[in-house]
């Protein structure tokens, strides 16, 4: 018996790790806004990412299929925004995705930062969404979010979530309205609203 | 048992982690070609290439996993020195930990810890049931490599990341991806398959190897048991043969008293003059008789023993060998000035020329020298019997002494006999043997006082 300790004991560190992971979990019913009340965006659109995560390609195929007149430049910076009238940024920290471009996170930081004030100096509608919901709500996608949230007009995300209240919270300080949505696929509806 | 080289098992242990830990730096393509994958794979909304991607993913981690856990399980082997302690089970999961944390810290990926804690606990259970021998790598080798496929298949389960499986970056892309097409459907139900197609290989794996080893083991076990059931028969043959030789020796006595009386009685009827033939006639007929009489009860009783020159001693053992047609050089070096030896002539006689048939024996009419040097050391006289015959492997040497051993389909009990013989005069026997190039019997016998032992003797003389 006495050599099955060390299974029990990856056993038991295992249910204890579920049990956390499980408890960060929050079952609260949540209102947010269906979609927008009337468009604030117009095309042509700049689909750009904060973090690098792959997910902004899922929005571009979106764009598509809303034929919506849209470029995805997931490293675009303040200077390439001339010939834009909306920025949608993606949201979500990947170290694999960073580690393909010349940045370090602190860069990207700054990037994200010069991007969305200039944006916000030129008018441009920002909307943030957050495709990647419970799966990339680490530290460093919350330092991105809080660098934008500041500057965004409307915010998209996934109701399923790590701190759904500290989020909401955060875009109800900064009066950014938001939608949050269950699946990835049911993101087209509000994200159609901002521009028709 | 084979002396391990332990610090060599740590020292590749060190290496394969090491390697692991760095592995990703070294095949940066390989990341780009999945990162580009999934990007592609959305453009064009392919599931099948999403699929093909998980596959690239799950290789890669695996290979980087295998590298670090194998190479935690040799260094915690290294420093346990014993697969089956539990210390090498504590050592292992605490040394693939701190690796695996380093790993996350290194490069950001985000790896759950709960795949990484339950891999190892898969791991070092199914190892519980893999036979420690020399296969014992390779076998955990696949065992580990087959649970490490299944934990990267768990880890794009979306059903099981409200448990905090596969949290790390790549794992989440193909993630978000499937949901995007499929709503995770159909990697709820690939990986699922997948992951327990995996585990329920390894695990059967597991079980034959371990019915396997187990059926070796006890086949091994009625083979030991014939073994000792074979050398049982023979000691039962030759206690049989010892006792009809004791019993036909102690036959000869009784003819022997009746000669002896017989001859007393001519003696007393002839009363031969005292300087006559026939006087002399009888009294090396007395003698002769009463040598018998002695080599008859030293045969018997084998505690009953005489002092003797040593040079008498080999003069009587060598008269003995059978060294005409053989092309052998037989030195044999006596010391001067060495006292005589207090033995049972007849039992220790044999004893030597034991050793001696034993090397002439193993040079099967090649040519050859042995040498026997008799020497004084301390309070012993060491008889050194060395030949340059093809000597005894390292393996045998500690068999040698046993009864029923032998090479040479004999009865075995040649050397055992020996052992038996110099023991019972209170000396010491051994073997020095290099396979190859010569053997050499030592033995050792106290010197005794003359005297010193006469009670015994007596006692089994009356």
């Amino acid at each position: 018996m006495k050599k099955y300790i060390p299974v029990f004991i990856c056993l038991f560190l295992t249910l204890i790790f579920l049990v956390i992971s499980m408890d960060s979990r929050e079952n609260k019913h949540i209102n947010t806004y269906p979609n927008l009340p009337a468009p604030i965006g117009v095309e042509k659109i700049l689909i750009t990412s904060a973090g690098q995560a792959p997910e902004g390609t899922i929005l571009l195929s979106i764009a598509e299929n809303l034929n919506l007149d849209a470029d995805y430049r997931p490293r675009a910076l303040s200077t390439d925004l001339y010939d834009y009238q909306s920025v949608v940024i993606v949201l979500g920290y990947s170290a694999n995705g960073l580690a393909h471009t010349p940045r370090s996170f602190q860069e990207e930081i700054v990037r994200t930062k010069h991007l969305v004030m200039e944006a916000n100096r030129k008018g441009l509608p920002i909307i943030l969404t957050c495709l990647s919901g419970q799966y990339r709500a680490d530290g460093n996608t919350w330092k991105l979010f809080e660098k934008i949230v500041p500057f965004a007009d409307y915010y998209i995300g996934l109701k399923e979530t790590k701190n759904v209240s500290k989020l909401l919270n955060t875009l109800k300080t900064h009066h950014v309205p938001s939608t949050l949505v269950n699946q990835l696929a049911d993101i087209q509806i509000p994200f159609n609203s901002v521009f028709r | 048992m084979k002396e391990k080289n332990y610090s060599l098992i740590g020292f590749i242990g060190i290496i394969l982690l090491a390697y692991g830990e760095f592995f990703p730096a070294l095949i940066k393509d390989w990341s780009s070609f999945i990162i580009d994958g999934i990007n592609e794979s959305i453009v064009l909304q392919d599931s099948g290439q999403l699929m093909i991607i998980s596959f690239g993913y799950a290789a890669k981690y695996t290979i980087i996993f295998f590298l670090i856990y194998f190479g935690s399980m040799m260094i915690a082997h290294a420093f346990s020195k014993n697969l089956e302690s539990i210390t090498f089970s504590l050592l292992f999961i605490a040394i693939s930990m701190i690796a695996f944390l380093v790993f996350n810290q290194l490069y950001k990926e985000n790896f759950s810890i709960i795949g990484a804690i339950l891999t190892i606990g898969i791991v070092i259970f199914l190892q519980l049931f893999i036979p420690k021998h020399r296969l014992y790598y390779i076998i955990s080798s696949i065992i580990l490599f087959l649970v490490l496929l299944s934990i990267q298949w768990a880890q794009l389960i979306p059903a099981l990341s409200h448990y905090g499986f596969g949290s790390s970056d790549i794992a989440v892309s193909i993630k978000i991806a499937d949901s995007y097409f499929t709503a995770n459907r159909l990697f709820n139900t690939l990986a699922t398959i997948f992951f327990a197609s995996f585990l329920t290989i390894a695990s059967i794996l597991t079980f034959l190897i371990y019915l396997v080893n187990k059926q070796l083991n006890t086949e091994k076990k009625y083979q030991h048991q014939e073994e000792e059931l074979r050398e049982t028969r023979i000691a039962l043959v030759e206690s049989k043969v010892y006792q009809e030789i004791n019993t036909l020796v102690h036959d000869l006595k009784t003819p022997l008293v009746t000669v002896e009386g017989l001859v007393s009685l001519i003696n007393m009827k002839l009363k031969p003059q005292k300087e006559s033939i026939l006087t002399e006639y009888f009294k090396r007929l007395d003698h002769s008789l009463d040598k018998m009489n002695d080599m008859i009860s030293e045969i018997l009783y084998e505690n009953i023993k005489q002092y003797i020159a040593i040079t008498d001693l080999l003069d009587y053992v060598t008269s003995h060998l059978g060294l005409d047609e053989q092309q052998i050089d037989l030195d044999i070096v006596v010391d001067e000035k060495l006292p005589p030896v207090y033995i049972n002539k007849i039992r220790f006689s044999r004893a030597i020329s034991n050793i001696l048939e034993n090397a002439i024996t193993s040079f099967a009419g090649k040519a050859g020298y042995i040498h026997v040097h008799v020497k004084r050391i301390d309070k012993g006289v060491l008889f050194q019997i060395q030949d340059n015959g093809p000597g005894i492997k390292q393996s045998h040497l500690e068999d040698i002494w046993k009864d029923g051993f032998s090479t040479k389909n004999s009865s075995g009990i040649g050397l055992s006999f020996v052992k038996r013989v110099v023991e019972n005069h209170n000396g010491r026997v051994s073997v020095d043997s290099v396979a190859g190039s010569h053997t050499q019997m030592n033995i050792l016998l106290p010197i005794h006082k003359e005297g010193e032992n006469k009670v015994e003797y007596d006692h089994f003389n009356s």
